[in-house]
């Protein structure tokens, strides 16, 4: 169990930066996800922790001690990979047993912590078979198994379930996490999927080419997001964004989006009055484009007319597919919603909780 | 097993389509498909099983090249096990098979082990596989020129103080085996390193990266998890140098001829001297016999073992 703190890191390839100024502390029995779109840097940075990839600058520690210059085996850390990474010529008793054999663990040790590991993971009766004689989710759990057996410093995960069918990444999701509140060791989580990240991640970190966006824990993120990359990617269905001005009347300030204006509360009204008289881009989730008629009677000010191009009911919910003006947004809806293509209707966007962003840093105006 | 039903419909189907056929089409149809088979039939009779019975059938004889052949029995094969030539060449033989295995094979591991993934990599790999373009018989003639009293190597070794090494390699037992072994080393250990290179090329990374990252160094990756999955490559390299050596004849041919006093033959090498210099027919067939049993089942054995093993 240890921090892990990486200091100005950067990789480069050539001439092509993978990692920018990597500069995070990883906090003792964190679980942090890096996530990202690929080619976001994500992968390499594990793997420049794990020490499977050289460091072209800056500085890596787990716990106290600088590891830049320590081999893989010397780190002291574990490694989950995406297609497991089992060794296919031992069975899964060996697979789990191999990191403890070439530490010199004695023969009982190895056996009483294979065996734990095994009881903890569901696999007692598999410790016999080859790796090929599984199926994905047992081959992830022997994956996982031979992680837990080392008792590391740290878990460092590359996408472990993204080669999972999707029920069984969703039951695993709620299983790796409740192994780690049992293990409390430290983990470092890699994943392109959004819905993992916020899911799993006592915090999360969200990278695009190779420099972070935004660190924070997933609620923070999804209701502050720092930029209009992290806004689209967080969330689904993504952000609505629209084009629009702030426009100042009197005291009061309007969100105007060409066809309609709405009434910026007063709370937001003072973050955004900088802005008054300029184009900005409103960032509005799909849930807060609501339809549903109390909320539209109780804000007849935040009422927007839309024109429904497609409807795609979800069953619990409905998404619908929307021209605002001419710009296009999506509203998520109860499931029982009646709407019909073609359709112009009334919508109230929750001007509680919009985004503004600046359109050319594309950074959040708060 | 019990068939499904829609199987057992499907074959019941096609029998009665068989039948049908057969009763309407021309007696030609029948024999189809064994004419298609016959050039090949042929050549295999012609050239491959004709030779090989009739060499089995000499091998019973006293054949000689000049009177008729008389059945002896098996006493070409009695005489060979206590025929001086022949247990030296058995010796030689085994020898070649030994240093075949350590040195093109084990070096050709060790080189494509250390070339692989380095920057560099195929330069190496050609300089090294460059020697795999001159025939065996060249290679011969080459290093003839080397190992001579005369040649390159002795005048080196006086060059740098060795002097006292310096030998004449070709003519010296056991040493011009060895100098031949040397010499084949040289021309055919870029074979084996391309294929060992293809095979460790074809090793996934990440089981690999996982050994490292539970704690084992280069020596314990390479003995616990390369090694291992390179295993179908081995093999196959393995048995094709094994089966390699034990033929072997056109550099000794070239180098030695056997000599001198038949102390560099080989089994091929004395089976040729036996049947087409010295015109003993029936003995040369009895040794020929001898080492087509040794290599067609080193064969069946290697090739059994090699697929039974592939690692999935």
């Amino acid at each position: 169990m240890a921090e892990v703190t990486a200091k100005h890191v950067f990789k480069r390839f050539g001439e092509v930066t993978a990692v920018n100024d990597f500069d995070l502390k990883i906090r003792d029995k964190e679980f942090l996800v890096l996530v990202g779109p690929s080619g976001c840097g994500k992968t390499t940075t594990l793997r420049m922790v794990a020490g499977l990839e050289e460091i072209t600058d800056g500085e890596i520690y787990i716990g106290d001690r600088l590891v830049n210059d320590v081999a893989p085996k010397d780190r002291d850390i574990a490694m989950v990979f995406q297609n497991y990474a089992l060794y296919p010529h031992m069975n899964v008793y060996d697979n789990m047993a191999f990191g403890l054999k070439l530490r010199h663990f004695k023969r009982e040790d190895i056996d009483r912590r294979v065996k734990e590991a095994a009881e903890i993971l569901g696999i007692g009766q598999l410790l016999k078979r080859k790796p090929k004689e599984l199926s994905g989710g047992q081959r992830q759990r022997v994956a996982l198994g031979r992680a837990i057996v080392r008792e590391p410093q740290a878990f460092l995960m590359d996408e472990p379930l993204s080669n999972l069918d999707a029920k069984l990444r969703v039951q695993t999701r709620t299983e790796l996490k409740k192994l780690h509140a049992r293990l409390e060791t430290t983990a470092i989580y890699v994943t392109h999927d959004q819905t993992e990240a916020m899911t799993m991640g006592d915090r999360i970190v969200v990278m695009k080419d190779g420099v972070i966006q935004q660190v924070a824990e997933p609620q923070e993120i999804y209701n502050r997001p720092a930029n209009m990359f992290v806004a689209g990617f967080i969330g689904a269905p993504a952000m609505n964004f629209l084009k629009g001005r702030l426009v100042k009347e009197g005291d009061n300030l309007y969100m105007d989006l060409g066809t309609s204006k709405m009434l910026v509360p007063a709370e937001r009204a003072k973050t955004w009055l900088p802005y008054a008289g300029r184009e900005v881009m409103f960032g509005i989730r799909p849930e807060e484009l609501i339809h549903e008629g109390a909320f539209r009677e109780a804000h007849p000010d935040w009422v927007v007319p839309a024109r429904i191009e497609v409807v795609e009911p979800m069953g619990s919910e409905t998404y619908l597919y929307l021209t605002v003006g001419d710009q296009a947004a999506t509203s998520r809806a109860e499931g029982n919603v009646i709407a019909h293509d073609g359709e112009t209707m009334e919508f109230a966007i929750n001007m509680e909780r919009v985004h503004a962003f600046d359109p050319e840093t594309e950074r959040a105006i708060a | 097993m019990k068939a499904l039903p829609y199987a057992s419909t499907a074959d019941s189907h096609i029998a009665h389509l068989v039948r049908r056929h057969r009763q309407h089409s021309s007696p030609l149809a029948a024999i189809g498909p064994y004419l298609y088979l016959a050039p090949a039939m042929i050549l295999v009779a012609g050239f491959l099983l004709y030779p090989a019975l009739d060499t089995a059938y000499l091998s019973l004889t006293n054949a000689h090249g000049v009177s008729q052949p008389k059945f002896i029995g098996f006493e070409n094969y009695a005489a060979f096990f206590t025929d001086p030539a022949v247990i030296t060449s058995l010796e030689n033989t085994l020898v070649w098979v030994i240093a075949t295995l350590l040195f093109p094979v084990g070096l050709g591991l060790a080189v494509a082990v250390l070339v692989n993934r380095i920057p560099g990599e195929n330069l190496f790999k050609s300089i090294f596989y460059l020697p795999y373009a001159v025939s065996l018989t060249s290679t011969g003639v080459l290093w003839s020129f080397i190992l001579s009293p005369y040649g390159v190597l002795n005048a080196f070794l006086g060059a740098v103080g060795l002097g006292r090494w310096a030998i004449s390699w070709l003519i010296v037992p056991p040493a011009n085996t060895y100098a031949m072994i040397g010499a084949t080393t040289w021309q055919s250990m870029g074979t084996n390193m391309v294929l060992f290179l293809v095979g460790l090329k074809s090793i996934p990374a990440e089981p690999v990266e996982a050994a490292r990252v539970d704690g084992a160094g280069n020596w314990q990756t390479f003995r616990s998890v390369t090694w291992p999955l390179l295993r179908p490559f081995t093999a196959i390299v393995v048995a094709m140098a094994v089966i390699n050596s034990f033929k072997v004849f056109d550099i000794i041919w070239v180098m030695t001829q056997g000599g001198p006093y038949r102390s560099s033959e080989t089994l091929a090498v004395t089976m040729y001297r036996d049947a087409f210099v010295l015109f003993q027919s029936g003995y040369g067939s009895a040794i020929a016999m001898f080492l087509s049993a040794i290599v067609i089942s080193l064969t069946v054995v290697l090739l059994r073992t090699s697929l039974r093993e592939e690692v999935a």
